[in-house]
């Protein structure tokens, strides 16, 4: 056998990509010549040693620990022990199509001394007036803080986490402005619906007439795109995978439903569905990475329903067992 | 008296303490997915046996007995493989088999400290040779690719992978010239 050959024959096994011809001629090889056998074995092991991984992603560690807890349980008797510390994977693995990590969120950045703060508890909604005379409806477990100083004088600035509807009154020299950590909405005079939670992956701003532009942020907060949305309009930003999408709103989805907390969703896989209710209901709903990730919920709920029954309803096909936990839902896939 | 739930949080924190060097140990011999498979097994069968592993301190008495757990584990799913395929493939399982048996003349000690002296010695590597080999064993890069890059053949990328692998064995393959702590 020529060197060439050898060297060949090595760097193909040493990568795994030797087909079985080559992995015959090189078993032959090194059954008759120990030391070509001796030498392989120690070049394989440099190489196995300069590529390996520095280090495993903790959401890779909590996927594969998830899985050991659950062979070692048998999957069935979750409810029996410390279902907490088990659960904590099931959601991150569920829930990691739905959620983005890191982006600064505006709110921390803004100096909060001279800001005004409005928030919404969990289940219900708060009405304000804004010194301009904007009506703003906040949605459940969403806030919106503001510089009254500044409103005044410049530009009406807004920012907001979670879901609100606007009705903006008119002032051409004063834009308003909503800012959430992935969008900027200017507006001159008009009403809409931002709902942007910012553990949230999407960011839907619903348009009924006027016009704004809407601004599409990076993590620092800069502009990554701009666009006009007109009336009827919905465009809803997923920052996970940075698409976005302008649709017609459907029909029968007026300003009345928005701003009565309806909540409407089509072809969303469940993890990401669960993620929403967890952070509009301020509980815990851990999905079993069993079920599906892929889109397959479309509907309306009405938020004023309450977690369980919309979860009942999501479980129109018993696909899953409602499991309650101290502090919320765990959904079971269900036949296990 | 240790509770079963307390136990099971030692067994997943020993795992997670332990994933990411046994998955490396174990993709050495075996494909990326059976890797993953065959180390779950070993916790899954030190839960099922004695549990006295957990009563084990972290260290590298533990990491030993991982080690030599998830290495015969490997060692049979090979031969089972050997014995299924009859004589299609075979000689990859065999292969593999001797490979680890090769492997395992280091002790654990040894190969962690094997791992920092390979990538202290990849640094000495001439520029070009060292950038090579960076990127196909650390970015894995196939080979055309990087002569793409660099615009010279891939016969000569790869000639410079074999002479990289060639220098660290030389001066590292010999257990004397590794510091074993």
């Amino acid at each position: 056998m020529t060197e060439e050959r050898k060297q060949s024959l090595f760097l193909d096994y040493i990568d795994g990509t030797l087909d079985a011809e080559g992995m015959e001629e090189l078993h032959a090889l090194t059954e008759a010549d120990p030391l070509a056998k001796e030498e392989l074995f120690s070049l394989k092991e440099m190489a196995d040693m300069a590529s390996q991984d520095d280090g495993m992603s903790s959401f890779e560690k909590d996927r594969r620990a998830a899985g050991l807890i659950r062979a070692v349980t048998g999957g069935r008797t979750l409810v029996g022990i410390r279902i907490r510390e088990i659960l904590r994977y099931a959601a991150v693995a569920a829930v990691a199509a739905g959620i983005g990590v890191g982006g600064t969120f505006l709110l921390r950045r803004s100096g909060a001394e001279t800001m005004t703060a409005v928030e919404a508890l969990p289940g219900s909604t708060t009405s304000v007036t804004l010194p301009d005379g904007t009506a703003v409806t906040l949605k459940s477990a969403s806030a919106l803080q503001y510089d009254p100083a500044a409103f005044a004088s410049r530009e009406r600035t807004v920012w907001l986490d979670g879901e609100a509807f606007f009705k903006v009154v008119a002032d051409p020299m004063h834009p308003f402005i909503v800012r959430t950590p992935h969008q900027s909405v200017k507006v001159l005079g008009t009403t809409f619906n931002v709902q942007a939670f910012k553990a949230d992956s999407l960011s839907t701003l619903v348009l009924l007439d006027g016009k704004v532009s809407l601004d599409l942020l990076d993590p620092e907060g800069k502009r990554v795109h701009s666009l006009e949305i007109h009336p009827g309009e919905k465009c809803i930003y997923d920052k996970t995978t940075g698409r976005m999408n302008v649709e017609k709103i459907s029909r029968g989805e007026t300003a009345q439903d928005w701003n009565s907390g309806v909540w409407y969703f089509r072809g969303e896989p469940l993890g990401r569905i669960a993620s929403r209710l967890e952070q509009y209901f301020k509980v815990t709903i851990e999905v079993d990475p069993g079920l599906g990730r892929e889109g397959s919920y479309s509907g309306a709920v009405s938020l004023g329903e309450g977690v369980e029954r919309i979860l009942n309803l999501l479980n129109y096909d018993n696909s899953f067992q409602l499991v309650m936990l101290e502090d919320g839902y765990y959904l079971l896939k269900a036949g296990k | 008296m240790v509770t079963s739930s307390q136990q099971l949080y030692r067994l997943e924190a020993a795992y997670r303490e332990n994933l990411p060097g046994l998955l490396s140990y174990a993709r050495r011999f075996v494909a990326e997915d059976v890797a993953g498979d065959l180390v779950q097994d070993v916790f899954v069968r030190l839960w099922q046996s004695s549990r006295a592993f957990l009563d084990i301190p972290e260290g590298l008495t533990r990491r030993a007995y991982l080690y030599r757990s998830v290495r015969n584990a490997c060692r049979d799913w090979l031969k089972h493989q050997a014995a299924v395929s009859r004589f299609e493939g075979e000689a990859l399982y065999l292969m593999k088999q001797e490979e680890i048996d090769f492997s395992s003349r280091r002790t654990v000690g040894e190969q962690e400290a094997l791992l920092e002296a390979v990538s202290a010695q990849i640094e000495q590597l001439p520029d070009r040779c060292r950038e090579i080999f960076i990127m196909h064993y650390r970015k894995r890069m196939k080979s055309v690719e990087i002569a793409g890059y660099y615009g010279i053949s891939r016969r000569t990328v790869e000639a410079q992978l074999y002479k990289a692998l060639q220098t660290l064995r030389n001066e590292l393959s010999d257990k004397d010239n590794i510091d074993t702590k």
